[in-house]
């Protein structure tokens, strides 16, 4: 045994692994069938092959109108956009000047999650808006030799481009490809302009509501799409590596459907989502959970009087007790970061009232009285009162470190309360 | 006490004299220095100065002056000898001058790691310069990896890491990789067998991707003394390698005892066990208050010598915190505690395994103990040098145990003292591993055709094309791209033939992590009903889950430990080359070895007395391998004029005694062969010694012994004949009850049988 594939089949052999006659016989089978090219992907899926044969790549291009409806909403929508919306839901600045006809949304599909220079993404779709409507180009690899003549294509197609719009793209999709054109060493600049990742805006949005928020799973939820045929993402790999050896792509005309869905729900969802932010007073969002979480993003933001506004719209008619608490826990913070002492105090009292045992409202309320309203009596009052429920806490045994902490704190508190009183009742 | 006092007492007691058979004055050798040299960055000479060096030893200076004429070096000199110098002064006087370039160093352990980096930082510190020196390891924090892979300008990592989390990604460390003017090396000699053979094919990576990005750096590696740096640099780094070995750094003054035990029972050939008369010394260092270190050949001895030294020091009326074991599978948190304590002086004796003979930091030490020989010249030479870094006098006294190397060296100083260090060995080629690279490298960068990776282009193209049989490269015009959805590096590990540890977990604490063992070693260690010892508690494992690399452990308290058996199957597979020897014929080959830990010895602690047994249900093992075997004519019991049933005693006689003096010859770990005698061999039928290497496919040790067959044997006959015993015993042959009780005299009349000359048969 001087040959190295021998002796590495023999050094590494498995039992049950397909050796010898078998293997030549199934080698042969393959041969045949992929030169026959009965199944292959130009032959399964409309499309054309761009460039040569032999250096060429694969692509199924589409153009849909505007009025295309995806789940409902029409792809057109998001021409509407402004971009202080993609800002407000992207935490990001530099979006305000998003412009949805210099935009390109991209999702690829990949020969494995496990990252690293050895996954390919074989399959990359790039979107953006024509005069025509919604140009949607799948590109797709026929073999390794592929990436390259695509990855140029794509090169040009990013050039006048000056945003990404894409679900993950920020740690999936945009280093993967970056990987991919340096080892193909073709510049790759589209990682510098604005990227508005869709991923993290549903997550501010739904995720209150929808919990995972897998673009799936908001897909069903939002825009209301039931897809149909469709194929499970963690099998993708498999199938394009089966085709790479049978040369048989039907099975992949399923992955071609999912990839086109997730490009036009990506469209749909980012129509969507600005679409409910334009309307006025929060209108768009139905949801009180979404309305929450309209408000929350608002608060992350320090956008304290549209907090107000838009809080105080949830607590008229909201009476779900963990989402009106929060609320309220906001709208005490926004007031007073705008100084807006008697609504702190009415807000910080309402909250007293409805959840006897928020001890941190007691404490900013007590705060409130002892410093600002100058109400030392009440001040008094509500210290006294969380002291007793503390002890109770205490003598139950819950909590102990914590509740013992705050107690100490409120007696102290307590103490100069009353040494205060006694100082101002006494005649001078 | 000073050492020195130490050492004129020592000289007064001729009760501990009695015993020596070697006591070696090496006298205080002075610094000899080169200077600075004139194209220095006057930068970095000020800022040398101002951290106090205000010249460079003659090696250093040699090695930055190779450096900078542009070559590729290799650094060879003992322990605290300042060899860091040797590399960091060219890199920072490269840095100085162009803050774009990169190095990147490596270290075979994350201690040491770190260990760099502080000393680093304090260099660069009086530097006026930007200089960014980081760690990346496991423990890197992912928040401050964006900002090494940009700005770090050293980069100090370890060969895993390199492996798994940064070759992988390269095109992320592209401003590394296009900038990268050095690779240091450190620990060299450390890089042995199979993990050797393993970095080898890492750098063949490293260098590929460095190729891509147009970068070609300079390598920069430092050794211990061993026998052969330049060859082995040469085969790691694959690039011609210049030597710099003319130290220049000073010694004080060092007193090397060699001492063997007094014999308990001269029939049966047992001395005082080395491991009491260790504890005796060690704790003699301890009353005087001199720090010292105790090595141990074995986890359990580290682990039963801490438990009588600790005993030891509360006897003196001293707290037991002044003890301290050392060794691998302790935690890392553990660790760093243990080095810092001996630095500041909180712990007067540590017990560690050979994981202390690198060079983490521990500060000075005055004594060096080693309890056995462990093993070879060079790393005997390397735990000596733990004792009197500096330029104090120092002690090291070696205590023989009763194994026959240990007995051999003992009675031989001259072999020790004269002899060169051994020469280390490492295969890159090893086909196993080779293809594991293979693979990594083809996720990392597609292969072209004609493209070679180790040996040439064909065995290159021949082992992508068995990789794309398996499907897991493709073949596509003229590459061979990455075609699984999977992360090669991942499932390959640098260290053990096996991937991932065994970890083990405490179950009286909710399954607290105590240690980990290699997968590998865990059918020996962790069977179940073993007893682990850890910082000298003992455990009983009570389940080894070996799919879920799950060891569970209880405390108890018991007298014993245990030890494990295995039995072995062996077949040929290949010979690849033979040669006759006198009547005999050597060969060496590919083999099949079958093992199975079969039962489990109970022996008690002080008397060693086995105690109990009990028996080990794990599967059998299969491997493929290298070895080189011996085997003798079917009438060599006629020949030998004795019986046949005394040749099958004489053969694993025999056996016994090659293991034992195989590793000095080809410079590995005693675990990294095993032997074994047959009255007939599988594929000859003829009686035969079989030596084979316990790592998938061989890294190297069998062609070596098969060249060195003759020093082999010679090694074995002259401590067989010069070992006083009549009829073997632990220190030669093996111990006659297991061998029999003519083991010895026919092992000796074998030996000379496969010489060339073989001289009289009866003699």
């Amino acid at each position: 045994m001087t040959n190295a594939r021998d002796k590495l089949a023999s050094l590494l052999s498995t039992p049950g692994l397909m050796k010898g006659a078998d293997w030549q016989q199934k080698l042969e089978t393959l041969r045949q069938e992929r030169e026959s090219g009965e199944f292959e992907i130009d032959k399964v899926q409309p499309g054309l092959i761009v460039g040569e044969t032999d250096r060429g790549f694969f692509l199924v291009s589409e153009t849909f109108p505007l009025d295309t409806a995806q789940g409902n909403i029409d792809l057109g929508a998001v021409l509407n956009v402004c971009g202080d919306h993609i800002a407000l839901s992207s935490s990001d600045d530099a979006l305000k000047a998003f412009d949805p006809r210099k935009a390109l949304f991209i999702d690829t599909e990949t020969s494995g999650l496990a990252g690293g220079t050895g996954t390919v993404a074989f399959l990359v779709g790039v979107g953006y808006f024509t005069e025509d409507g919604f140009r949607l180009d799948q590109c797709f690899m026929r073999d390794f030799d592929d990436e390259e003549p695509m990855l140029e294509y794509l090169a040009e197609v990013f050039k006048d481009k000056e945003a990404v719009v894409s679900y993950n793209g920020k740690s999936f999709d945009l280093p993967l490809l970056r990987t991919r054109f340096i080892q193909n060493r073709i510049p790759f600049r589209l990682d510098s302009g604005m990227h508005f990742d869709l991923l993290h805006a549903a997550r501010r949005f739904w995720k209150r509501r929808l919990g995972a928020c897998n673009l799936g799973n908001v897909e069903r939820e939002i825009l209301g799409i039931e897809r149909h045929g469709d194929v499970p993402s963690y099998m993708i790999p498999q199938l394009w590596f089966d085709y790479l050896r049978s040369r048989d792509a039907r099975p992949l005309t399923g992955v071609l459907y999912h990839h086109k869905m997730d490009i036009l729900s990506l469209v749909a969802l980012a129509g969507w989502l600005s679409q409910c932010l334009c309307q006025p007073n929060g209108e768009g969002f139905t949801h009180t959970e979404d309305k929450f979480s309209l408000v929350k993003v608002f608060f992350n933001q320090k956008r304290y009087q549209d907090v107000i506004v838009h809080g105080e719209r949830i607590i008229a008619d909201e009476r779900d007790t963990g989402l009106r608490r929060e609320c309220l826990e906001m709208l005490a913070i926004a007031s007073k970061r705008l100084n807006d002492f008697p609504r702190m105090q009415d807000i910080l009292t309402l909250m007293v009232t409805e959840y006897p045992s928020d001890l941190n409202a007691r404490w900013e309320l007590a705060k409130h009285y002892e410093h600002r309203a100058r109400n030392l009596a009440e001040a008094e009052r509500i210290c006294s009162e969380a002291i007793s429920q503390l002890e109770t806490r205490i003598a139950l045994g819950r909590a102990l470190g914590v509740s013992e902490s705050m107690l100490a704190s409120f007696e102290h508190r307590l103490a100069r309360i009353r040494s205060k009183m006694k100082r101002l009742s006494s005649p001078e | 006490m000073n050492v020195s006092q130490i050492v004129d007492r020592l000289k007064a007691d001729p009760q501990f004299r009695q015993n020596l058979t070697s006591w070696k004055t090496m006298p205080a050798r002075p610094a000899r220095y080169g200077g600075f040299p004139k194209e220095l960055h006057p930068k970095l000479v000020e800022g040398l100065k101002a951290r106090g060096i205000n010249d460079l030893y003659t090696h250093q200076h040699d090695a930055v002056e190779a450096v900078l004429q542009g070559g590729d070096v290799c650094v060879v000199t003992p322990t605290a000898s300042g060899k860091t110098l040797c590399y960091n002064i060219p890199v920072l006087h490269t840095l100085v001058g162009d803050p774009n370039a990169r190095a990147l160093y490596l270290f075979p352990t994350k201690a040491l790691s770190q260990d760099q980096v502080a000393e680093l930082q304090n260099t660069v510190s009086t530097l006026d310069v930007k200089i960014g020196t980081y760690t990346f390891d496991g423990d890197t924090p992912a928040s401050a990896r964006k900002a090494i892979r940009n700005s770090g300008h050293i980069v100090v990592t370890n060969p895993d890491m390199l492996h798994t989390g940064i070759l992988p990604h390269h095109t992320i460390w592209m401003k590394l990789f296009e900038n990268l003017e050095y690779v240091v090396i450190d620990e060299l000699h450390h890089y042995r067998g199979v993990f050797g053979s393993h970095l080898a094919n890492v750098l063949r990576r490293l260098k590929r991707i460095c190729a891509f990005y147009g970068a070609n750096p300079k390598f920069i590696c430092c050794s211990a003394t061993i026998n052969n740096p330049k060859e082995m640099a040469e085969r790691i780094v694959e690039k011609p390698m210049r030597l710099i070995d003319n130290n220049g750094a000073p010694q004080g003054e060092r007193h090397f005892l060699f001492y063997n035990p007094p014999v308990v029972n001269a029939e049966l050939g047992i001395r005082q066990s080395s491991v009491k008369e260790a504890t005796r010394i060690a704790r003699q260092m301890l009353q005087r208050n001199v720090q010292s270190i105790i090595f141990a050949r074995s986890r359990l001895r580290v682990e039963i010598l801490t438990t009588y030294l600790k005993e030891e020091v509360r006897r003196l009326g001293k707290s037991d915190k002044l003890v301290c074991g050392y060794r691998g599978g302790y935690l890392p948190t553990e660790r760093r505690a243990i080095e810092r304590g001996l630095r500041n002086g909180e712990i007067m004796a540590v017990v560690s395994t050979n994981a202390l003979e690198l060079g983490i930091d521990i500060g000075s030490l005055d004594v060096s103990i080693m309890t056995g020989y462990s093993g070879s010249i060079a790393s005997t030479w390397q735990q000596a040098g733990r004792a009197g870094r500096r330029s104090s006098v120092s002690l090291v006294v070696l205590i023989a145990s009763s194994a026959p190397l240990d007995q051999y060296i003992i009675s031989h100083p001259e072999y020790f003292f004269d002899q060169s260090p051994e020469s280390a060995t490492v295969d890159p080629n090893n086909l196993i591993i080779m293809t594991s690279h293979i693979k990594c490298a083809a996720f990392e960068i597609p292969f072209k055709e004609g493209e070679i990776f180790g040996i040439d282009s064909v065995s290159t193209s021949e082992i992508l094309d068995y990789l794309a049989d398996q499907r897991v490269l493709r073949k596509s015009r003229d590459k061979w791209h990455w075609s699984a959805d999977t992360y090669p590096a991942e499932d390959i590990s640098l260290r053990t033939a096996a991937p991932g540890n065994v970890v083990i977990l405490d179950t009286s604490q909710n399954g607290r992590v105590i240690g980990e063992v290699d997968l590998f070693a865990a059918p020996v260690e962790v069977f179940e009903n073993a007893i682990y010892l850890h910082q000298s508690a003992q455990y009983t494992i009570d389940r080894l889950d070996l799919e879920d690399r799950k060891a569970y452990a209880r405390p108890v308290d018991v007298d014993y430990y245990t030890d494990a058996q295995i039995k072995v199957d062996l077949k040929v597979i290949d010979a690849f080359r033979e040669e006759h020897v006198g009547e005999a014929i050597k060969r060496t080959g590919e083999l099949s070895v079958t093992w199975l830990p079969s039962i489990y010895k109970k022996i008690k602690f002080g008397t060693h007395e086995n105690v109990g047994w009990g028996e080990i249900h794990l599967p059998e093992s299969t491997m493929h391998t290298m070895g080189y075997w011996i085997e003798f004519p079917e009438n060599a019991a006629d020949q030998l004029e004795i019986k046949q049933t005394e040749l099958s005693e004489a053969l694993s006689g025999l056996a016994n005694t090659l293991r034992q003096v195989a590793p000095v010859q080809v410079m590995c770990d005693p675990t990294d062969i095993r032997a074994q005698g047959m009255l007939r061999a599988p594929f000859s039928e003829k009686p035969a010694i079989y030596l084979y290497e316990t790592y998938p496919g061989g890294v190297g040790f069998s062609e070596k012994l098969f060249t060195h067959h003759h020093r082999l044997f010679e090694a074995a006959i002259s401590l067989v004949s010069g070992c006083s015993c009549k009829e073997g015993c632990p220190s030669c042959t093996g111990p006659s009850l297991e061998v029999g009780a003519h083991g010895k005299r026919g092992a000796l009349r074998l030996a000379k049988m496969a010489l060339d000359n073989p001289g009289q048969p009866g003699a």
